[in-house]
């Protein structure tokens, strides 16, 4: 985890392996990721920062910070509170019942294309 | 010596009883009683025969007829039922021991008494109306059971027999009554029925925990008055809690349910927790003082200042298995005590409750069960999914990678798709078990919206089509069907049945698909040529994890749920599902759904759903 260098997306998920395909995908097409494995760490990254991301990709169930207490304590912070989220989710029903307030929303497992697509259009 | 059947049967002729028989099996000392009594009325026949006669003879007469009369006398008062002579006005003539025991009269009070006065008004017109049938003739004798009022107001059941003795002339002379005081059988059927009646009761209500004990409680303090509580033995065993109770009086129930709110009672400790740790009845037919004195200085003061106690059981509720409470059963002060028959009776009626106590927990610890299966089985399928995240995503970034690269060769890329389809596949199957769940757990829900349906079955037709190599579909598809509802749910219903079609017709043909608008319902028609389903299980088709019995599942593997979750997605779009088969030669799957403006709003999906915490990110 760095937090001096810019980077444009930060991923947030408990599970090692889906923040490494994650971190893997975006470099090689083109974006800088840095992770972090629960909503607090994603919070303290993103008032550490010099450079907010263009957006945050969020997992729900976390240990320490869920997505939802994530969601909740950016938007009460105005210095954070316009970094655009999308939620990533093993619960596709999420799609269709939002259960938070977010830009887009990802079924797992994830559509890569799609995801791609969504990240490129907040990084232009 | 005559032998008794012929004796019975003079008596029988003489006193026109014809039950005689089967009266002197239930009371051997009547034979006696009623041979005397023959012996005694031929005297005195004969005494009046001879008056004109001889004085010695007539002296011989009287002194027979007075040794008769003095046998009589002696056999009537011995007899261990009631006798009585009653004159046709129904006063008594002559009554013994066994009757006066039994009503609570001296002789002398019942000699000023009619019958009529000692019955209890209810039973008094059937007694009356047989009487004089017996008086006109029309009957022989009566028998009959009724109540009398004994002297000190309580009501006695008794089995009365009454024949008529006549006059030689004929005119009605008195009456001959046997009276056996049955309230004893009659207790015992009255407490049968009432054992009958809770076992009814307590089944019925045992599969709504919260109403059952307060139910026993109210069945119980009904019918052994006055007051019933019923106290649990807590998760750990160590305590009882009172649970349930009930007082006939809703004064006393509202002061006992303020002494009972908080009280705990240790294993072991008072009178409750002897009974429990013994598991055997108490009787306490008076209060001892020593008791008395602890409840004057226990919670319960206020209750027993106002209302007192007389008399107590405490019974433990014991299933076969395990010791599941007690039962106190108290009368107030001016009540009766309870006797040991009480305490049978009481015990009896502790382990119905018991059983469906016992049933209740069973119940209960059986919906835990199923409800841990499903929140483990919503874990499980997150929990597998992760993973197959990041497989799928390699697999993604690697097809990117070859693609830019063009690093991979005809092979690996076949490879690779296969991968990708499979992975999608198990994503399917773990979709479904979480469907099946959310329905279990009652956490289903649509997203609807007007769709083109026409549209959509063609499109998934279409593409099913596609995969198809043994199989071809036939699609007769009505243009222009627009249906409300949960467009991808219609999507795993169609699949599924078009994947059940295919899958049960292992050695190909057609499969057809019929779209049609009828007046009230869009139906959906999909017809194999497969093995079929036999007729008598077509109706347990749609229950989750049922297989048909001719699926071989060495050969067609599946889960079960297919069909369940096309059903239960259907009703939940307010429609239904018909299925038609015949074994060997296929099946027809009719799904109704509904015209557009049908659906139930209950089906909605909820408008702010709360995120579910046992769905996992």
């Amino acid at each position: 985890m760095s937090t001096s260098q810019s980077y444009n997306v930060l991923v947030v998920d408990d599970d090692y392996a889906i923040r490494d395909m994650l971190t893997m995908f975006l470099e090689e097409e083109g974006f800088n990721a840095v992770c972090a494995t629960n909503g607090r760490e994603a919070i303290d990254l993103l008032r550490s920062a010099a450079d907010q991301p263009r957006v945050v990709l969020l997992d729900l169930n976390m240990p320490v910070m869920t997505g939802w207490e994530f969601r909740q304590e950016q938007q009460h912070d105005p210095a954070i509170a316009n970094v655009p989220v999308a939620v990533i989710s093993a619960d596709r029903s999420i799609v269709q019942q939002p259960t938070i307030d977010a830009e887009e929303y990802f079924p797992k497992p994830l559509d890569l294309d799609r995801l791609l697509a969504f990240i490129q259009q907040c990084c232009d | 010596m005559q032998s008794s059947d012929e004796l019975i049967a003079e008596i029988q002729a003489t006193f026109g009883i014809h039950n005689l028989r089967s009266l002197i099996e239930q009371e051997p000392g009547l034979l006696n009683f009623f041979e005397s009594y023959r012996a005694h009325v031929q005297h005195q026949q004969e005494s009046t025969s001879v008056e004109q006669g001889a004085s010695d003879e007539r002296q011989q007469i009287a002194a027979a007829l007075q040794a008769s009369e003095a046998r009589f006398a002696a056999t009537f008062n011995q007899a261990a039922v009631g006798l009585s002579l009653v004159a046709p006005d129904g006063s008594w003539l002559r009554v013994n021991q066994k009757l006066c025991d039994i009503v609570g009269y001296s002789r002398d009070e019942l000699s000023t008494r009619t019958f009529q006065d000692l019955t209890y008004p209810d039973d008094l017109e059937i007694d009356l109306a047989y009487a004089r049938r017996v008086l006109n003739n029309e009957l022989d004798q009566y028998s009959l059971e009724k109540r009398y009022i004994h002297k000190n107001g309580s009501l006695i059941w008794i089995n009365l027999t009454v024949s008529l003795v006549r006059a030689a002339d004929g005119t009605p002379d008195y009456f001959i009554s046997v009276i056996e005081d049955i309230s004893e059988r009659k207790r015992a059927e009255a407490r049968l029925h009432m054992l009958v009646e809770a076992s009814r009761l307590f089944t019925a209500k045992s599969l709504h925990a919260p109403d059952l004990l307060d139910t026993v409680a109210q069945q119980i303090a009904t019918l052994l008055g006055d007051v019933c509580m019923i106290s649990l033995i807590s998760d750990d065993e160590q305590t009882l809690k009172p649970i349930a109770s009930f007082h006939r009086n809703p004064e006393a129930l509202k002061l006992l349910h303020t002494v009972i709110s908080d009280m705990r009672l240790h294993f072991g400790e008072g009178l409750q927790g002897r009974v429990a740790q013994a598991g055997q009845s108490l009787l306490l037919a008076e209060i001892p003082d020593e008791l008395l004195r602890n409840i004057r200085q226990s919670a319960y003061r206020p209750y027993f200042e106002q209302f007192g106690v007389v008399s107590m059981m405490i019974v433990p509720i014991q299933s076969s298995a395990r010791f599941l409470g007690t039962m106190i059963v108290a009368r107030d002060r001016n009540g009766v005590s309870y006797t040991q028959d009480d305490v049978v009776f009481a015990t009896d009626l502790a382990d119905r409750a018991a059983l469906a106590i016992e049933n209740d927990l069973l119940y209960r610890d059986a919906q835990q069960a199923i409800h841990m299966r499903e929140v483990f089985l919503s874990i499980a399928a997150h929990e597998l999914r992760t993973p197959l995240t990041a497989l799928l995503g390699n697999a993604q970034i690697l097809e990117r990678r070859a693609m830019r690269n063009g690093v991979l060769t005809e092979r690996d890329q076949r490879s690779l798709v296969i991968i990708q389809e499979q992975g999608q596949r198990l994503n399917t199957l773990i979709e479904t078990l979480l469907d099946v769940s959310r329905l279990q757990l009652g956490h289903f829900t649509l997203s609807v919206q007007l769709f083109d349906f026409s549209a959509f079955v063609q499109r998934v037709v279409d593409e099913f089509g596609l995969t198809l190599h043994r199989h071809t579909i036939h699609a007769t598809i009505a243009p222009g069907i627009v249906f409300k509802g949960d467009e991808m749910r219609m999507e795993q219903v169609l699949q599924n049945l078009l994947t059940n079609a295919v899958k049960y017709s292992p050695m190909g043909g057609i499969v057809d698909v019929r779209l049609e608008q009828l007046a009230e319902h869009i139906r959906l028609t999909i017809t194999d040529q497969g093995i079929g389903i036999p007729l008598n299980e077509q109706s347990r088709l749609f229950a989750q994890f049922y297989r048909a019995s001719n699926v071989d599942p060495k050969r067609i593997s599946g889960l079960g749920i297919g069909l369940y979750l096309v059903h239960e997605i259907v009703a939940h779009h307010g429609g239904h599902v018909q299925v038609e088969s015949v074994p060997e030669q296929g099946s027809t799957f009719r799904v109704y759904l509904p015209s557009e403006t049908d659906l139930p709003a209950a089906r909605l999906p909820f408008s702010s759903a709360q995120h579910d915490t046992t769905e996992r990110g």
